[in-house]
């Protein structure tokens, strides 16, 4: 004889926690907008709509999509140094932070000349390194790392998940890839590896989150690619790969035209 | 082939800056409060706030007259949210720990009982043969009634149906549970 009392809502729940393990990806923002909206075909409106009734994350952001919180509200935070937070974020998008701008009370609109300056120190920066590099060009013939010749561009968005075949056009040297990451949380550092299809390595670069904006650059010369191979091209986290959680994944087909 | 590298100065014109703080004074609380209600530490949700705005911030043209700004920014933090999620469950299936916060009742402790849990598996299957044979419409107003414990105005927003919709969904299928379950579930039994 049974001494716990069924509950209607405790065994609601753990049927509810088996229908979110089929549910599989959870939902992108843009399909609960559009569920939102209207805009969904009624299939994936319904499908959405079990979803949230089973899953209370979800519905609660389904909530708050549909009806943004006000101004004030930051949950039961406390207090919240906004202008400390903005502090720290205009240093990253490089505005002036609100020190600076205490300290430069000129003309309402002007750049102050400190800030003229730092503008300029990179253009001045890329102009040496770039005459640097024609010079080297110039005087060493084959041993520098950034390949003479035509360089293939490939785009890897979201839509592009699996078996592609990348045609590389004839005299390629180079294919560089652009890994779009709008909608991955990068880590501050961030290793990006290419596999060939016997799971050996054979390209890899490290990256800081600070240095890209929503893609990320990858260039692999031709030569340590082989025609009519698969790749597994890999976006992780720095690490050991044992564990370093994989964020972006794409595996394709090179094909080079003859 | 001649490489130039030129590095363009980043960062938003002065002109735009005063634009992008009142933006950040406005939004910056709800969306710290959007993570911090998903059951992150404070620092955590800094870092995720100040994510999410730098990413809207660097969008900010393509954005500009769509729709409201803070619904647009939550839509950004819910995919940053979802990636996140998305990397902790995998991590917990690997083997690491990691806390998810997720809203709804603690499941009953196991007491090592076979009896008991044949018993529990099979008035959850005769559950949920209840449960899917009602309407989509009523099985989701008393799974969002009773499992979420919400009220009928929230029900009534997700489902977008009306709030007496919503009420008299859940009052008609308490009926249809009770003669299904009868002797089940003591709340069915004696709620009118």
């Amino acid at each position: 004889m049974t001494t716990h009392e069924p509950s209607l809502r405790e065994d609601l729940s753990i049927l509810a926690a088996e229908d979110r393990d089929q549910f599989g990806e959870p939902p992108t923002a843009e399909q609960l907008v559009a569920l939102r909206d209207g805009e969904l075909p009624e299939e994936e409106a319904e499908r959405l709509r079990d979803l949230l009734a089973v899953d209370p994350e979800w519905a609660s952001i389904y909530l708050e999509l549909k009806s943004p919180p006000a101004s004030e509200d930051s949950g039961d935070a406390g207090a919240v140094d906004v202008d400390g937070a903005w502090d720290r974020l205009s240093r990253r998008m490089e505005v002036p932070s609100i020190e600076d701008r205490k300290g430069n009370v000129d003309r309402p609109g002007a750049v102050p000349a400190r800030e003229t300056i730092r503008r300029f120190l990179p253009l001045a920066a890329g102009l040496f390194l770039g005459l640097g590099l024609v010079w080297a060009i110039i005087n060493r013939s084959s041993t520098l790392s950034v390949p003479e010749g035509k360089i293939h561009e490939v785009r890897l968005s979201q839509e592009i998940l699996r078996a592609t075949s990348l045609r590389i056009p004839q005299g390629t040297t180079a294919v560089a890839f652009f890994i779009e990451t709008v909608d991955v949380a990068l880590p501050e550092k961030f290793v990006v590896e290419l596999f060939d299809s016997q799971t050996k390595l054979v390209w890899s670069e490290r990256f800081k989150r600070s240095d890209i904006i929503d893609a990320v650059r990858f260039e692999v010369t031709l030569s340590h690619l082989r025609d009519r191979e698969a790749y597994r091209l890999v976006l992780r986290s720095s690490g050991s790969r044992m564990v370093a959680p994989i964020l972006i994944e794409k595996i394709f087909l090179l094909e080079s035209e003859r | 082939m001649l490489i130039l590298v030129m590095m363009i100065p980043t960062g938003p014109a002065p002109g735009r800056q005063d634009e992008l703080e009142g933006l950040f004074r406005e939004l910056y609380k709800p969306v710290f409060g959007f993570f911090a209600r998903r059951g992150c530490a404070p620092e955590q949700s800094e870092d995720l706030a100040q994510e999410t705005l730098l990413r809207a911030f660097k969008g900010f043209d393509r954005f500009r007259g769509d729709s409201k700004a803070s619904t647009w920014v939550i839509t950004i933090a819910t995919n940053l949210w979802r990636s996140r999620f998305r990397d902790a469950t995998a991590a917990k299936r690997d083997g690491e720990e990691v806390s998810i916060s997720h809203e709804g009742p603690a499941l009953p402790a196991s007491e090592g009982r076979p009896l008991e849990t044949v018993l529990d598996v099979e008035r959850r299957k005769l559950l949920r043969q209840a449960i899917e044979s009602l309407p989509p419409k009523m099985r989701r107003c008393v799974q969002l009634r009773v499992y979420q414990d919400r009220g009928y105005r929230e029900i009534a927003d997700i489902l977008d149906i009306s709030e007496q919709t919503a009420k008299s969904q859940v009052s008609l299928a308490r009926p249809r549970l009770r003669s299904s379950l009868a002797g089940y579930y003591p709340e069915l039994d004696t709620e009118g």
